[in-house]
């Protein structure tokens, strides 16, 4: 027979769980892990565009939907693009063929893109 | 004493027995809690499931096409809305898509021309009045290059690999099944990428860029002159939310050239604010009803707005609401709208649904528009 304490600690649990479900149904912001790293970093969401010798510097607002129409999303590597005389490391790299545009981001661009709701 | 020591006994055994009971009826309440409880949250998730998976969004009454003509009396406000809207052609969520019977659908990268076809007979299965099929193939932009590769549009020399170039591509794509091509891109100049638009002067680009169209659209794909009215890939400050340019007549040039030839069937326009020839007053150009009504004063093919869920464009305006109706207040035909969810998709339709009812925005325009996008189907068009 289960005890009356650990159907009240069942019961809230599941209370718990209906708030949360709740919550999510209305589609309400809760707080993520992905968005209190994303605060946490204090770089800037890099975003680069290659294309053969070609490297420019983009708007990040512009590059997530671009990141979400690439065959491979996030490859992690481990580069740096000297752009302007100024270093930018990026962690991701997005990219669909050989001939084509490939797109490099950090992780504080990777989380903003994600934040936003992109397919990234 | 002994009746004191009976009754002492009576109750505490009564004591012990209600005890019992009162834990007893606590562990009921508890397990009658429980199960209720239980039943939330079984319902509960599974709302949320099927929300997440667009399931809870009604589906649109079936249009009716006799021998190929549709009545735009016989379409619903949201079906008319919803033919002006692409969106990215998730698999996962075709069924939601399909039943809001969308305009179209944009197609990203995929593995191989089997899972582009698969996807692309998915989509297409059982609609009555079909899905546009988008893609943006330009050469250095090329969602295919993973199993084929095309000539660049800053390779191309003539007229004749122009046409060939578009001639190649058409067939490439009308065999997939697409309907769109969002190319060529008549940007006087690429100084981003270097490689998405024609190499010259105004005149060359203009003609190459026109032969390029002839040879698409003849193979039966609607040619995309973009991105009106010019100078966005020139412009490339990392840190603005939107960039702004003055617009040239120079810039103007190779589309009043296409539209003077009347060769394009499409024209996108971009999120640029821009001053000068065309001025989009402090707007996003696709934002800007002056922008569309000069370009609708002298050209009558498809006008379709840049992807208006790119963050410049949505961090410009103050919510998502204001974004989307400034866009449809505009006036463009098509509104491209990549957001991934397609309960966002189906909330966009029901807000323009509602300013079209509060008289803010006109049904004459949805009308007209609609016209255009189903005539382009190959529909004829009763209105």
């Amino acid at each position: 027979m289960v005890s009356a304490r650990i159907w009240s600690v069942i019961n809230i649990s599941l209370v718990l769980v209906a708030f949360v479900l709740f919550l999510n149904f209305l589609e309400t912001d809760v707080p993520t892990v992905g968005a209190a790293l994303f605060q946490l970093d204090d770089n800037d969401a890099i975003c680069i565009s290659t294309y053969g010798d070609q490297e420019s510097l983009l708007n990040i607002d512009f590059c997530c939907p671009e990141l979400q129409q690439q065959l491979v999303k996030g490859e992690k590597v481990s580069t740096n693009f000297l752009l302007d005389g100024e270093q930018f490391a990026v962690q991701k790299r997005y990219f669909t063929g050989e001939n084509t545009i490939d797109y490099f981001i950090n992780m504080k661009g990777y989380r903003y893109c994600k934040n936003n709701g992109f397919l990234v | 004493m002994e009746k004191r020591g009976k009754k002492s006994k009576f109750t505490s055994k009564s004591k012990k027995v209600l005890s019992k009971l009162k834990k007893k009826s606590k562990g009921k309440v508890g397990l009658y809690l429980f199960v209720f409880l239980l039943t939330i949250n079984v319902v509960l998730a599974g709302l949320t499931v099927a929300k997440s998976r667009g399931l809870l969004i009604p589906g649109q009454p079936d249009p009716v096409v006799i021998d190929n003509v549709v009545d735009l009396d016989d379409l619903t406000l949201e079906q008319k809305i919803a033919q002006m809207v692409v969106v990215l052609g998730v698999e996962y969520y075709s069924n939601p898509l399909k039943r809001m019977q969308l305009g179209g659908i944009h197609l990203h990268a995929m593995k191989g021309i089997e899972q582009f076809h698969k996807v692309v007979g998915k989509f297409q299965e059982g609609m009555e009045i079909p899905f546009f099929v988008t893609v943006d193939l330009e050469g250095c932009v090329n969602p295919f290059s993973s199993f084929m590769e095309f000539q660049l549009a800053s390779e191309v020399e003539s007229i004749g690999d122009s046409f060939q170039k578009g001639k190649s591509e058409g067939k490439f794509l009308s065999e997939l099944g697409a309907t769109i091509n969002f190319a060529p891109v008549v940007d006087l100049d690429d100084q981003i990428w270097n490689c998405r638009s024609f190499k010259g002067d105004k005149e060359k680009v203009s003609e190459l860029a026109n032969a390029y169209v002839l040879g698409l659209q003849d193979e039966g794909i609607i040619a995309t002159a973009k991105h009106y009215p010019g100078k966005t890939l020139v412009i490339k400050d990392p840190h603005k939310f939107l960039a702004a340019a003055e617009i040239t007549e120079d810039d103007l040039y190779p589309y009043d050239f296409l539209i003077e030839k009347d060769s394009i069937k499409a024209i996108m326009i971009s999120h640029l604010i821009t001053y000068g020839k065309v001025n989009s007053e402090g707007k996003p150009s696709d934002a800007s009803q002056r922008i569309t009504d000069e370009l609708i004063a002298k050209y009558d093919g498809l006008i379709v707005t840049d992807e208006i869920n790119m963050l410049g464009m949505r961090n410009f305006y103050g919510s998502l609401d204001e974004m989307y109706l400034e866009v449809f207040k505009a006036g463009p035909d098509i509104v491209l709208n990549f957001n991934s969810d397609p309960n966002e998709i189906y909330r966009m339709i029901l807000l323009i649904k509602e300013a079209v009812k509060d008289g803010d925005i006109s049904e004459k325009r949805i009308d007209a528009s609609v016209k255009k996008i189903l005539e382009a189907k190959g529909f004829i068009v009763k209105d």
